[in-house]
């Protein structure tokens, strides 16, 4: 007590012990824990690989783009940044809502902190003057940054649309998707899930965009950026390199594609040309119409073009060739008389006499040219009646072989399953039911019945014809090993078959006389629709040189009259 | 040999201070600017302008302010009202007076005045009693309530304080103390409850991890700031001017730590250490002085440098709440300047006007229990 002198300086000297020692102590720690927080993710992405032809030319790419990002914190600094910015581009809603977002995305404050100091995409795809506007007064645009990115682009446009598809930004699901191929340690998630970067990244929606999506995405890189604030240093770490897409090679020739897209352009009618190259199995070409740009489905995409194409009666998305279901009608009296001739029941000498009529057990059936002159073709052999597209005498040859023989055959030459040519949504078509009925047989001998095919099946069984029974199966991707398979038919019943078929285009009598000149075999179709006021399908298949056509157009009435001679113009296409 | 320390140990601590300044706000990187425009520049004229107040105030005798004690008291509570009434609000609070290019806040001041209207008081006494304490209370309570008033919590506190521990020095007896002490005490909660504003709540809870991230916010950065300066410190001038290290008015309340994340330990026990040589020198001229007068107005000085020190120090070290108090000396800023250098000019003053001979009165035995020394 006596000593205060002691005791206050004792006070003095406590003070003193007490902040050094939490000095030292704080000094002695790791400050490594606290450096590491100084890291900001980026995320690197490379351009998608190339869709290329037979020949190597570019069908799909990216091209050089300008993005425009913005670093929050300092944008919102300068309310009159976005004033200026309204000068030089319109700004709409979705991009304020997008800015919104940012602001939004994250619950967690301390990530949305350090999230606001990260440029964040705000809108892809600048026009040049406007990025380079943003570029040039940096000090009028601050916290602003336009970086170069790519953007898909088809340089052919409409030419071969339907194969090499669109892209799109992906659903939800699918950039869960994509989060998961990505393996991106857990607990970047929730920022690259916000990020933007991945959100816009772009998936594909259809043909080989689509079906070749995981080959053609590249992964983007992530990247730690790590600032030591004590020496400014940057240090990149890579969580995960870039991988680049590999570029797919297409069977297509886009030449030979914008030769026949021509041709087709100058159709009234809707329709679908495929051709086929019956050694390899490639396909040369698939051309629908009507068609649509794939350019006009590229983010941002204006979602009125895009709500036009689905609106559209006619369908400019649908790949008519593999998805679209049809009556075949007569072509398929080639199969008919195939399985006849195999199942012994015709000898090619044998000769059926056409009244214009016939009657079956339960019904009466009309020839085409008893329906539209009151005539007969009188005895036919298998060439003639192919030759005339006598219905009498594949009518008989349906009652003879019956629902199951013709069945198979039908199923033998590759109708009612899917080709598989490697495109997405492809339709298997369908084959009547099992019936007892013999109406229905004696119809489905001429292609008529419950029988619907796709173009691409049609192409297939001609490939076969041509190929003298060995089945090469048709692709669109460029590739070394071909799968082929023998179908068992005798070459010389092919030989009858093929027989007919070169009747058809070369005698005077036959459906398609007007391709005389030229070296091919085929069969026209005129298919009766559901709807009778509609018209028929108007068909032509054939075999020129080594390539399998099939001509469709919808509800054009005759095939020799309007399929035939487009199948002349797309052989002279072709070397 | 203790007068040169006395003297020269503040202007050492400035111009550590001035050190740090520099590399905060590198002064000629602005070029075209005034030069009285850059934190380092002002400080180094207040420096001078701190020093020639020093040298004044030292040769004053400090029996001067002995005998006009009532005219400082008068113009502490002047200013002090003058201040409420007149100065501008600046973040929430009227301390402030502003005359050109300098700022004064009084209430700097109003501490070393008090101290010396209260070392009179208690000189004057022969014992000091109960009744004695009760009126130093009320006499020390007016001004304190006008810079409550203002409100500025953290100098109110630390002058409260000083008070209190130089009565304690005096060889009150706890006995004595004990109505003053209820009073105080009883003040505690009504204090936090009614005189204090929500901000100072938070941050005395945010002292005690209470509350959200937020409100810890600067402590946490001043904390980040140490442990990333280390052992051996970052280098004059490398620390960091940019997240996540950046800290909040580092140039002024915060200025240990960003001579921490320089300096490293060379900075931190430097400092210390001076300020360590600088009281117990100045508390060892205390109890070498026979004048009561002269050695409670030390004791008083010293205790009030030590408390602001000791507050500042272990706010920035995220043991104590942020009070807004900054680091006599160092801390940039002209007012708490030229005050902390009157205090180091009147303890100079003491150094070197008493002598044996003027001792007026024999000390009671109540006091400090001395033994002569010879000077």
């Amino acid at each position: 007590m006596h000593d205060r002198r002691l005791q206050v300086a004792i006070l003095i000297l406590l003070g003193l012990v007490i902040v050094s020692m939490r000095t030292l102590y704080l000094q002695a720690q790791d400050p490594m824990p606290l450096r590491a927080k100084t890291s900001y993710i980026s995320i690197v992405t490379i351009p998608r690989a190339k869709i290329i032809d037979r020949n190597g030319k570019v069908l799909a790419h990216d091209e050089r783009s300008f993005d425009l990002y913005m670093i929050p914190n300092e944008f919102d600094k300068d309310p009159t940044v976005i004033i200026a910015l309204r000068e030089i581009m319109d700004i709409d809603d979705a991009l304020l809502t997008l800015y919104d977002k940012i602001n939004q995305r994250l619950d967690n404050r301390k990530l949305w902190l350090s999230e606001r100091r990260v440029p964040q995409l705000l809108k892809r795809n600048l026009s040049f003057e406007t990025a380079m506007k943003i570029e040039i007064d940096s000090n009028r645009f601050k916290g602003l940054i336009v970086r170069e990115s790519m953007r898909r682009s088809y340089p052919y446009g409409k030419i071969g649309s339907h194969v090499i598809g669109y892209i799109g930004k992906p659903t939800e699901n699918e950039f869960l998707k994509v989060l998961e191929d990505e393996s991106i340690p857990e607990h970047l998630q929730a920022i690259l899930r916000s990020r933007p970067e991945l959100k816009e990244s772009v998936v594909g929606k259809m043909g080989i965009e689509r079906e070749f999506d995981q080959t053609l995405r590249s992964s983007p890189g992530i990247a730690v950026l790590e600032r030591d604030t004590s020496t400014g240093e940057k240090r990149d770490i890579s969580l995960k390199d870039p991988e680049a897409g590999e570029d797919v090679q297409l069977t297509i020739d886009i030449d030979i594609q914008k030769k026949v897209e021509g041709i087709l352009d100058r159709q009234t009618q809707n329709g679908c040309v495929v051709v086929l190259d019956t050694k390899s199995g490639e396909i040369v070409a698939i051309v629908n119409k009507p068609s649509f740009d794939p350019n006009h489905f590229v983010p941002p995409a204006k979602s009125e073009l895009i709500q036009d194409y689905l609106n559209q009666e006619s369908k400019p998305l649908l790949n008519r060739a593999t998805r679209g279901e049809y009556q075949l009608g007569s072509i398929f009296k080639i199969i008919t008389a195939l399985a006849a001739l195999e199942e012994q029941m015709l000898v090619p000498s044998r000769t059926i006499e056409c009244k214009g009529k016939y009657f079956s057990r339960d019904d009466a059936f009309r020839c085409w040219i008893y329906r539209q002159h009151k005539a007969a073709h009188g005895h036919l052999d298998l060439t003639g009646a192919t030759a005339r597209s006598c219905n009498i005498f594949f009518y008989r040859l349906g009652q003879d072989l019956g629902m199951g023989l013709l069945k198979k055959w039908a199923l033998k030459m590759g109708f009612g399953e899917k080709t598989g040519i490697g495109l997405g949504f492809e339709s298997a078509g369908r084959l009547p039911r099992d019936s007892a009925i013999l109406t229905n047989s004696i119809s489905f001998a001429i292609g008529q019945a419950d029988f619907l095919v796709t173009p691409i099946q049609v192409a297939k069984s001609f490939s076969i014809i041509a190929n003298d029974g060995i089945c090469v199966k048709p692709h669109i991707i460029k590739k070394d090993d071909i799968a082929s398979l023998r179908v068992e038919i005798s070459s010389e019943n092919i030989g009858h078959i093929k027989k007919g078929m070169q009747a058809v285009c070369k005698e005077s009598y036959g459906t398609a006389h007007s391709l005389s000149h030229l070296d091919a075999m085929g069969k026209t179709s005129s298919a009766q629709t559901n709807s009778s006021s509609s018209g028929a399908h108007s068909w032509f298949a054939g075999i020129y040189k080594n390539y399998a056509i099939v001509v469709l157009l919808e509800y054009a009435g005759s095939g020799s009259e309007f399929a035939a001679p487009i199948f002349g113009q797309v052989a002279s296409c072709l070397k | 040999m203790s007068k040169i320390k006395l003297a020269l140990i503040p202007v050492a601590l400035t111009c550590l201070g001035l050190l740090s300044l520099y590399s905060i706000e590198p002064p000629l990187d602005s070029a075209g600017q005034d030069m009285f425009e850059s934190m380092f520049f002002r400080q180094l004229l207040f420096l001078c302008i701190a020093v020639l107040i020093m040298i004044v105030v030292s040769n004053i005798h400090y029996r001067r302010f002995w005998s006009t004690s009532h005219v400082w008291y008068g113009l502490s509570i002047v200013m002090l009202i003058a201040v409420l009434l007149f100065a501008k609000n600046v973040r929430g609070a009227r301390s402030w007076f502003k005359i050109g290019i300098f700022s004064f806040q009084p209430s700097e001041l109003v501490r070393i005045f008090l101290v010396i209207v209260v070392a009179k008081y208690m000189s004057t006494r022969e014992k000091l009693v109960g009744r004695d304490l009760l009126i130093i209370f009320a006499m020390v309570l007016i001004p304190i309530l006008l810079i409550t008033a203002q409100p500025d919590m953290g100098m109110a506190l630390i002058t409260l304080v000083s008070v209190v521990i130089m009565v304690y020095a005096s060889g009150i007896t706890f006995r004595q103390s004990i109505p003053v002490l209820i009073i105080l005490l009883a003040a505690c909660p009504l204090i936090y409850k009614f005189g204090l504003r929500d901000y100072q709540k938070e941050r005395i809870n945010a002292a005690f991890k209470m509350t959200s991230l937020d409100s810890r916010y600067q402590v946490d950065q001043s904390i980040k700031a140490i442990v990333s300066g280390g052992i051996s410190g970052k280098g004059i001038g490398q620390a960091s001017l940019t997240m996540p290290f950046y800290v909040p008015d580092r140039h002024n309340d915060f200025i240990y730590s960003h001579i921490c994340e320089e300096l490293g330990i060379a900075g931190s026990l430097g400092l210390v250490f001076l300020f360590g040589v600088f009281f117990l020198s100045s508390l060892r001229l205390a109890f070498w002085t026979r004048d009561l007068f002269a050695r409670y107005v030390v004791v008083g000085l010293t205790l009030g440098l030590f408390v602001q020190f000791s507050v500042n120090i272990a706010m920035t070290i995220g043991i104590f709440p942020v009070t807004g108090l900054n680091l006599p000396f160092v801390s940039y800023g002209g007012s708490s300047l030229f005050a902390s250098y009157v205090a180091a000019g009147v303890i100079l003053s003491v150094n070197r006007f008493w002598r044996p001979e003027f001792s007026e009165k024999r000390l009671p035995e109540s006091a400090f229990t001395i033994t002569p020394t010879k000077s």
